[in-house]
């Protein structure tokens, strides 16, 4: 443990030994002593005087002193606690003479290791006190260090109280972590009862406690851990974890009892604010009415609330570790346009309405991240909007019925006015006419306003159905800009078409978009001042189409952009000449928009202008033929009705190109697109032009195939009356057929190919890639 | 030539009588009805060349009033327009299905109107719906 003592072995090296001494004979007998010693050699150095001895005590490398305590410079006691003092670590033997051992064992007591009396004194007696004398201290010195090794844990054990007591529980230790934990000092609680300072009053509980460790530490011979409350000098109560182990003498028997203490207020606090967070987390999880669970990425339920038991009728085991599909909806993939299939996708929250067992519940899933930013699951959250459902059609249910007992008036007013005002019923002067066309002016507000609301309820009840067909959203455009000449002129303001190249034709329902164009074009120009700038562009993106207006208006505030489309929204209006608003136009408009499954947004700044953009699907010619196929089949299979084709082809198309030019044609397929219409008469017959307009397709609702041919008899008259009328072209050369369901074919697949037995071969026999010039 | 004939069949007077200026004024003789019931039996003992019908009305709706018409041989081949405030997708289903001949809704753009009133007038019109009831 210590190196000094290791390197000096008597067996071994050299034994220094240093003689104070003023006697020269005894000196002499000494050396003469030692000498004789076998197996040993030592190494003699004589001082006669104390002042001597000291300097060669600080020289160091001395094994052991002999030491006479009267010396010419100093006596008695004296002279050993200066040698003492110099080199506490060498071992010190004191000579002395018969009649004065007295003394000799005082020196003991302080530390000197033997004594000699020095006429007693052999050679080999001699050798044994030094031998003795520096085991003894090395032994000695040995302790010490392991001791205060010790001392130094306990004492530096701040943040743990080490204490230990007798049987009787007074305190006999208290280390410096107890002083720094409890606020008492050392001296202040030595000797006092632990039970007095650390359970001052009160607590039986603590008491009766501490006394049954006691017992049981005394019965058992063993130790013991408890937590109690103990309280500090200044008042504090500490929940401190105790270790006890008894301590034991030679005859085993308990003789005090250590204590090892920690204090966990802070981590008891801690854990209690945790138990206390995720008890009032739980309650409050499960008073929530929403269904709520935590789905992890394998759609499975890791947890979920009361509403889900209820909602489920199952115990929380039958629903954990099941996958949501599976619970709620009885199927082992998700369900189409599953929000957390979608979420999983976009990492963002996906919402969805659905009807279950006659109720109706919006559905949210959020996603669940991980520290690192992880997709780790998802939060799926059910609200039951039955009871907003029910609202929100009876609303639309009361919007639907007033907005029809309105117009049944204001038909009359308007019919009233417009007798007059027309002149019908005689001549009438100019300021009678003035005030007609005010009133007259306002009835057509309200009668659009009506007319908006009763969008506005159809859409949301589901009531409007498109009526969808290929349309040149070119010739749209121009339609609806023509119709606000009169404005765009009284205003002076610039109007700019950007048309990149020619646009394929779009599958979508002219009037609803009209309408929507109508609508953006109407606002931009009523907000943009006089000698404004409006721009109308349409691009061609491949996957969709965007048409945007911009104007030099007034711009809309950041704040106002993301309510700008909500029904009755409306900022800063201005009543100028045109239309007065209702403030729903852009809210139907974005609500066909969608319905087209398209997109509709603003870019804006205040002072500057508006840039509204619609973007519209660009569907495949084949893609369309099929949408409108498969509603008009599964129309007709519901209503167990049949549903017939007619087919017109232009044959020889390439010819009448060659020989006449490729817009003429697109003319007379467009006018024979028209007769047809107006030959069949019911709005709901669909008819549509494919692959450039060199097919024309009519799909007749509820129409057995004998009908279907007489239509088709009379589509060919009215064709025919119109080639001699138009002077078309007399070599035209047109196919009519009829394809009918359930007569010539049941499914889509076998009408399709039904079809192109005579006209579209090459279409499919390519059939997945898309149809004619624009795949 | 005579002047054609119209029933106007609804149980709004205000709008009956507006609208029988309206086609007086194109040139035509107006008879009026202000119910569906009162509007089968004008039909009948009027024989007019033309029905405007409603639907909503007392008494018999307009549908109930268009189905009992066509089916009687004194009033089947009479074209008939609906002009009504309910203008649903299923009435104007219904009301074709039932041999309507054009389907208006209120309130309807005066020219609108008359060229409807006229084309249902013409003799072409009247022969094909006969032919295709035939067929």
């Amino acid at each position: 443990m210590n190196k000094q003592f290791e390197t000096r072995n008597m067996q071994s090296a050299i034994v220094k030994v240093l003689l104070i001494e003023d006697s020269s004979k005894y000196t002499e007998v000494i050396r003469i002593m030692l000498d004789r010693v076998q197996g040993t050699q030592f190494d003699l150095v004589c001082a006669r005087r104390l002042s001597r001895g000291l300097e060669s005590l600080g020289e160091g490398g001395v094994d052991v002193v002999l030491l006479d305590l009267k010396l010419p410079d100093s006596q008695g006691l004296d002279t050993f606690d200066r040698v003492y003092a110099q080199a506490p670590s060498v071992p010190i033997i004191v000579m002395t003479v018969t009649d004065n051992d007295e003394l000799a064992v005082r020196a003991v007591q302080k530390g000197a290791q033997d004594y000699l009396v020095k006429d007693q004194v052999d050679s080999k007696l001699l050798v044994r006190a030094i031998r003795y004398a520096i085991e003894r201290k090395r032994v000695e010195e040995a302790l010490k260090e392991t001791n205060i090794f010790l001392q130094n844990i306990l004492e530096s054990s701040s943040y743990i109280s080490i204490l230990y007591t007798d049987l009787e529980g007074n305190i006999l230790y208290w280390n410096k972590g107890a002083e720094d934990m409890f606020g008492y000092k050392v001296e202040e609680v030595v000797g006092r009862c632990k039970t007095d300072i650390l359970y001052p009053d009160d607590e039986e509980e603590t008491k009766k406690k501490i006394e049954e460790v006691r017992s049981f530490i005394l019965k058992n011979k063993q130790g013991i851990s408890c937590e109690v409350w103990e309280v500090t000098k200044d008042g504090r109560k500490l929940w401190v974890n105790l270790n006890l182990t008894p301590r034991f003498d030679e005859n085993d028997q308990v003789i005090g009892i250590l204590g090892i203490g920690q204090d966990i207020t802070e981590r008891k606090r801690m854990d209690e604010m945790l138990l206390t967070a995720a008890q009032e987390w739980r309650t409050t999880f499960d008073a929530i009415s929403d269904v709520i669970c935590l789905i992890d990425s394998e759609r499975r339920i890791i947890r979920c609330n009361n509403a889900m038991t209820h909602f489920l009728q199952k115990s929380f085991n039958d629903i954990i570790g099941r996958t949501c599909c599976k619970l709620v909806h009885g199927t082992s993939e998700p369900i189409e346009g599953c929000p957390f299939e979608r979420m999983q996708k976009t990492r963002r929250s996906e919402t969805m309405v659905l009807p279950i067992d006659a109720r109706w519940f919006n559905i949210s899933v959020d996603p669940l991240l991980d520290e690192g930013g992880n997709l780790i699951g998802g939060v799926h959250i059910m609200s039951d909007i039955t009871k907003e459902k029910e609202i929100d059609r009876m609303k639309s249910e009361l919007i639907s019925k007033v907005s029809h007992e309105l117009r049944t008036p204001l038909t009359t007013i308007k019919e009233g006015i417009s007798l007059v005002f027309d002149g019908t019923l005689g001549q009438i002067n100019a300021d009678q006419e003035e005030v007609l066309a005010i009133a007259k002016k306002d009835i057509d507000r309200l009668a659009r306003l009506i007319g908006n609301l009763l969008d506005v309820s159809k859409i949301e009840t589901g009531k409007v159905e498109l009526k969808k067909s290929s349309v040149n959203i070119s010739s749209l455009v121009e339609e609806v800009l023509v119709s606000f000449q009169k404005q765009i002129e009284k205003k002076n303001i610039t109007l700019e078409t950007r048309l990149k190249g020619e646009m394929p034709p779009l599958y979508i329902d002219p009037d609803k978009i009209s309408q929507v164009l109508t609508n953006l074009v109407s606002n931009s120009i009523k907000f943009t001042p006089e000698s404004g700038h409006i721009t109308l562009g349409i691009k061609d993106k491949r996957e969709e189409i965007e048409i945007s207006v911009k104007d030099t208006g007034l711009g809309i505030a950041r704040e106002n952009i993301p309510e700008l489309f909500d029904r009755f929204s409306q900022f800063n209006r201005v009543y100028g000449p045109g239309e007065r608003g209702t403030g729903l136009g852009l809210a139907i408009s974005k609500e066909i928009v969608e319905m087209h499954g398209g997109k509709i947004w603003v870019e804006s700044e205040l002072g500057k202008g508006s840039t509204f953009t619609l973007s519209l699907p660009r569907l495949s010619q084949d893609e369309i033929f099929r949408e409108y196929l498969t509603n008009g089949l599964r129309e007709a299979e519901v209503k167990d009705c049949p549903l017939s084709l007619i087919v017109i082809c232009m044959k020889n198309v390439e010819k009448i190109e060659r020989d006449y030019t490729d817009v003429k044609v697109f003319a007379i397929l467009q006018e024979t697109e028209e007769v047809i219409v107006r030959t069949l008469r019911r709005k709901s017959d669909i008819v549509s032009r494919y692959k450039y307009g060199e097919i024309i397709i009519a799909i007749l609702m509820d129409t057995a195939r004998r009908n279907a041919l007489s239509i088709k008899e009379r589509i060919g008259q009215a064709i025919e009356a119109e080639i001699r009328e138009k002077g078309w072209p007399k070599d035209i050369e047109l196919i009519l057929d009829v394809v009918t369901y359930p007569d010539d074919a049941t499914n889509e697949v076998d009408m399709i190919n039904k079809i192109s037995k005579g006209f579209w071969v090459e279409e499919i026999s390519d059939e997945g890639s898309k149809g004619g010039k624009d795949g | 030539m005579d002047k054609k004939r119209i029933l106007i069949v609804d149980d709004e007077p205000d709008f009956v009588r507006v609208t029988q200026f309206r086609l007086e004024a194109a040139g035509y003789e107006v008879v009026v009805a202000f119910d569906g019931i009162q509007g089968v039996r004008t039909a009948h003992q009027e024989k007019p060349d033309l029905i405007i019908l409603d639907i909503m009305m007392p008494a018999m709706h307009g549908h109930k009033v268009c189905e009992t018409l066509k089916k009687s041989a004194r009033t089947w081949t009479i074209p008939i327009i609906y002009l009504t405030a309910k203008g649903s997708k299923e009435d104007e289903e219904l009301a074709y299905k039932l041999g309507a001949e054009y389907f208006l809704t209120k309130p309807c753009d005066p020219q609108t109107f008359l060229e409807s009133i006229k084309k249902a007038l013409e003799p072409s019109t009247k022969l094909e719906r006969a032919e295709e009831k035939e067929s």
